[in-house]
Order: C-alpha cells, then structure tokens, then sequence
C-alpha cells in the first residue's frame, strides 16, 4: 500500500559501532526498490512500536541499493534506544528521503570551509565524499571538527584518510584536554584565528550542536565570509517530514520541505526571538 | 463566486429536507444537544435530534474531517511484517456547518491537499464528505467575531448546499455540482427563491455584527506582526497570562498540527496513529537530547500568532490563520483568547 505517511519495510543488513554511543545501520528496502540521495537530506525511520524519527542520510547519489543512516542513542530516546538494540536481519520502516539538502551546484568552483561539531559531521560526511569524488571542481576544501572528547569523534578510518590527503586541510580539536589527545584542545572556534580564508571565493558549511553556531557564526562574518556564503543544516523534532504535522516550522518556513539546508541569509529571516 | 441556484425553504419542510439528505448518504453529523445542554457535532440518526438554536459549537465540525485522533496505518508482525490501511468511512454529509468553519475548511483543504505532499488521509474523508452550511445571521453569539476575519454570517463559497434563515424562509443556496444534485432530489420540498431573500439576508448583517461582542482590527494586527514591530516583552505579558494548556489551539478549526504515536493492540498488531498536537506545550519542540529550540512560554505564543496573522504565513497558506469563530474566547482561562491578542499587537502593549 503506499500513502504519505505509510513507510516500506527495509531490512538492517548491517551495522557498524562508530563510538559508544552512535552506530551506523545500512538500510535495504525489502521490495529493491533503489533510493537516490542527495547530501543532506533525511529520512524517517520507524521502529514498529516505538515509532519514527528523522535521520539524515550518510549516503548519496543515484539508483542506490542500501542507504546509511548514524544514529546517537540517547537515553529516553523511544526510537534511538530500539533502534540501537536491533541487529542485521531486523526490519524498521522508512519514508522518504526528504528535504533539499545541499545544492552541491552552488558549491562548485568555490573554497570549501566545512566547519562540524560531534554528531554534526553525519550530514555533512556525504557532502564531503562528493565533493573529493569530483576534487578537481572545487577550490581549496578545509575541514574543522570538534569534539568533546576523543572517544566521540565518528568516522576515525575516514578522517584518517581525509588528513592524509595533500588536497584536503584536516583539522580536529576536542573541547577539553584528555589523556589519551595530543592534537589541539579548544571548541572548534579556536581553530579560526590562524585560518586563512580568501572570503570572496569561499563557502562555509556549518553544521552541529545549536550552542555552537552563533560562536561560528561570528567567526565566519570576522573573516569576512557573507552570510548568504555560510550554509547550514538545521535539526528539528518532526512527526511527518512533509510540512504537515507543523513540528519544525520557523516562522513561514519548514525545516522538512523547505530545508534543511539554509543559507544563514534566510536562516536570520526565519529565527526566532 | 455566486450560488449555483436559489431556493426558498419554508421551516415546515426542513425536517423532510434533512430526512432526504439523509438518503444521499451512509452517515450525517449535525449539531445536537448533550446534557447538560451542550452543543456537539456528532452523528444523528434523525432529524429530532438536531439542533439548530445555537451559536457555536465547542468543538469545529471540522473534526469530522481532520480527527482528533486517527488510525494511519497497522503493521502486522511476521518475518517480514506487513503494512496495511486502516478502515474506510462511507459518505457522510456535515448539516448544518457555520460559515467560519465553512472557512477553516477552506484553509485545511489548501493546507492538506495542494502543494507538493497531498495528505491522502484528509482527502479521502474529503472526498467523501458533503458540506450543508447554516448561516448565522439571525443567532450572533457574543463571543464570535466573523465581522473581523470576513468569514460571516454566512458564506460566499465552499458549501454543497447552504441554509440561511431570511424572515420566515429558508434560503437554499447550491455552491457545487454535489450540491446540484442533492437540491434535485430535494426538488418537490423547494420552491422558487423570491428576489428579496437574499436582500433580505444581506440586510440582517449589520444587525448581526451589532451583536458581536468580541472586535479585533486584524489587518492592523497582521501589518503590525508582520513589519516585526512587535516588542518582546509584549510576548512575555502574553505568556504571562497564558497556563500553556493548548486549548486555544485543541478548538481551533484552523488549527493542523498533529504528534504520532505507534501503539501496540492485544492481537500485536501495530497501529500508527495520529492525534492533534499545540505549539503551545512545552514538549511541542523538544528533541531526543532535551535541546528545546521553543522552550519559554514567550516564545510559543509568539509563533501561535505568527503562524495566524503573519502576512507571509498568509501569503503561504491562502488565507488569515483565524476566522472568528470565537471559541478561543470560550476557552481561555487567562482571557489572552485571539481577539484579544491581536488587539495587543495592534496596540504594541
């Protein structure tokens, strides 16, 4: 049956732990349907008796098979908890993906400032993996990502891969000094003063917790990059990711359908007080 | 849009109209009177049990379309499970339906139905919905204010067929092709409409709205919220009157948003369902992590009243976010009911 609201049935056919607390599930729709994906968009995922959450999607392009969501458990969390107790062979639903997600276009010729802080860098980990398949098309590409501690940062083997790139400017910080880091020490705004950016050609893609984006934002306006050149992905709670349950509206705006992705321009129209 | 046709009623013959409505379809919901004397939309199996003498419900028949809480779909377990729809509804036809809800359902019908995601929910019940509007414009309850949303007394448009009590006849108005042919079969009980019933109509408005209690100037209202004029602390005095009980938004026909919730039947089934939710609880906006993003009452009184009177929510949704049907009025412990609210921002204090 399909309908709105009505999910398929995939099958988990794999999962990987990426910290304590976050795992990563690969999803197959039972009936082959194949999924295309652009970066940042989300899906929501239903646990049958638990019920459904958003999740942005880690995988993108054209006529997929499988796609990866990575998940945070959090304590209390209906859908994460039953989520993080299901393994390979286990079936959830899934609707979508939604949303505009980043318009990969825009970004082509340009500098790249990617700019996340923990669970942040899931939605922009396919941006990335894009843009490095493509590497030629655009300028100088710069990553800043923090983390509290060593223990929460995702992705260790890729961002291996990333730092070991000579075409790739790879930085980490956690927010606290921790025995087992010998890299810099500091929120991911402390790693702006001895960036040099040319603001004319870059583009800033920001995502990660609601406390860091203010402090990003002032960075990013110090070294002169325009508002209408930072881009953001925004997090709401959402029931139906179609504009309909009213959740993740903002002003005349809905995260779901009218983003995720914003600029900060039309992010400073649509806030709230 | 002008009426299809015209008709004259006269009262005699309204329970045989209702009685042959009755037959074009499974099932009708009228207003009728519960103890201790309350008016509700519920289903009626006759036309006694109608009531007509009274001048808002609590609840918007608009509950009818949009439910309070409703099945999506049932899951049933197994290696793999299976997805499967819930019941369907027969034909219903809504009597006896106000203006001002006549207007809300204009705005679900855009709301749910155009634009890029069809809610095929709301659109198969109204598909199969009939719409029998009554005009007011003899019974102005105080605590309305259709003269400042313009959607009253009675309805230019969006109703099959529409009753309005002109002097000592009903006045039948067809607004659709639906409407055409239940007027047909009703064609032995009507009569042609005299040229002065809807004269006569027109002339009972300034009465009506002379009955009204409750004035809001929304244009200058939406004007004001919409240049961003609107100091902060208006919203913190708001708030300040505000118990956060979201009944403002629970009986407001325009009102859309809804939670979900997965339940578990004995057989282990599972049924998603979905029932209306506010923007004026606290837990509306809050995450799995506990980040609130709307976490002071200030800040969700605001978005309330911007999502009804702001022009680019207007511009967005077809139509003001509010048509007077007052029952936030009725409502409201703290007496910060729309008209009220709006008057506020007029005023800036």
């Amino acid at each position: 049956m399909s309908g709105l609201y009505v999910p398929q049935i995939a099958a988990i056919e794999r999962v990987e732990e990426e910290t304590a607390t976050e795992k990563t599930f690969t999803l197959r729709p039972l009936n082959g349907d194949r999924l295309s994906c652009v970066p940042g968009q989300f899906i929501l995922l239903s646990v049958f008796g638990r019920g459904e959450a958003p999740f942005c999607v880690g995988t993108a392009g054209q006529d997929l098979p499988t796609l990866d969501i990575t998940v945070r458990r959090y304590p209390g969390g209906r859908v994460t908890e039953a989520l993080h107790s299901l393994g390979p062979g286990a079936y959830v639903g899934l609707r979508g993906p939604f949303g505009n997600g980043f318009k990969v276009e825009a970004l082509r010729g340009r500098d790249l400032l990617f700019v996340a802080g923990g669970i942040g860098l899931i939605p922009v980990r396919p941006l990335i993996r894009q843009v490095l398949s493509e590497r030629d098309q655009f300028g100088r590409l710069v990553l800043l990502f923090g983390a509290r501690q060593p223990s929460e940062i995702l992705y260790r083997r890729e961002l291996d891969e990333w730092q070991a790139r000579e075409d790739f400017e790879v930085q980490l910080t956690i927010d606290v000094p921790h025995p087992d880091w010998s890299g810099h020490v500091g929120v991911v705004t402390t790693l702006f003063p001895d960036l040099e950016v040319d603001p004319a050609r870059t583009k800033a893609i920001i995502v990660g917790p609601p406390v860091m984006y203010p402090f990003v934002v002032a960075a990013c306006r110090e070294k002169g990059i325009g508002d209408a050149d930072m881009i953001f992905s925004l997090e709401r709670y959402m029931k139906c990711g179609v504009g309909k349950c009213g959740h993740c509206a903002m002003k005349h705006k809905y995260v779901c359908t009218d983003g995720p992705v914003f600029t900060y321009e039309e992010i400073r129209e649509i806030e709230e007080h | 849009m002008p009426a299809l046709a015209q008709y004259s009623l006269p009262p005699t013959r309204l329970k045989d109209l209702f009685q042959r409505l009755s037959q074009a379809v499974d099932q009708v919901i009228a207003p009728t009177r519960v103890p201790p004397g309350d008016v509700f939309y519920d289903v009626v199996q006759g036309p006694d049990e109608v009531a007509l003498d009274f001048g808002n419900s609590l609840v918007s028949p608009v509950a009818w379309l949009y439910r309070p809480v409703e099945e999506m779909f049932r899951v049933l377990p197994g290696e793999p499970p299976r997805v499967e729809p819930c019941g369907e509804e027969g034909r219903r036809l809504l009597f006896a339906v106000r203006p001002c809800d006549l207007a809300a359902i204009g705005r679900l019908d855009q709301f749910f139905l155009e634009g890029d995601f069809r809610d095929d929910l709301y659109a198969a019940r109204r598909a199969r919905t009939l719409l029998v509007a009554l005009a007011c414009a003899t019974q102005a309850d105080p605590r309305c204010f259709c003269s400042c949303c313009e959607t009253g007394p009675y309805a230019e448009q969006g109703f099959d067929l529409q009753l309005s009590l002109v002097g000592d006849r009903y006045l039948l108005e067809v607004g659709s092709e639906s409407g055409a042919a239940l007027a047909e079969q009703c064609r032995d009980l009507l009569e042609p409409a005299a040229e002065d019933l809807a004269a006569g109509r027109a002339q009972q408005v300034q009465a009506f709205y002379a009955g009204l209690e409750q004035k809001a100037n929304m244009p200058a209202a939406v004007r004001r919220l919409s240049s961003e004029a609107v100091p902060v602390e208006l919203w913190d005095r708001i708030a300040s009157r505000c118990l956060g009980c979201g009944g403002c938004s629970f009986v407001c026909p325009v009102c859309t948003c809804f939670y979900t919730t997965d339940q578990v039947r004995e057989d282990g089934s599972i049924v998603r369902v979905r029932a209306w939710d506010s923007c004026r609880l606290e837990g509306y906006t809050r995450e799995a992590s506990g980040h609130n993003p709307r976490a002071h009452r200030r800040q969700r009184a605001e978005r309330f009243s911007y999502h009804k009177l702001a022009y680019p929510c207007i511009q967005r949704e077809g139509r003001l976010g509010c048509v007077g049907c007052g029952r936030c009025v009725t409502v409201c412990f703290g007496g910060v009911h729309m008209p009220r609210v709006a008057q506020m921002i007029r005023r800036g204090e």
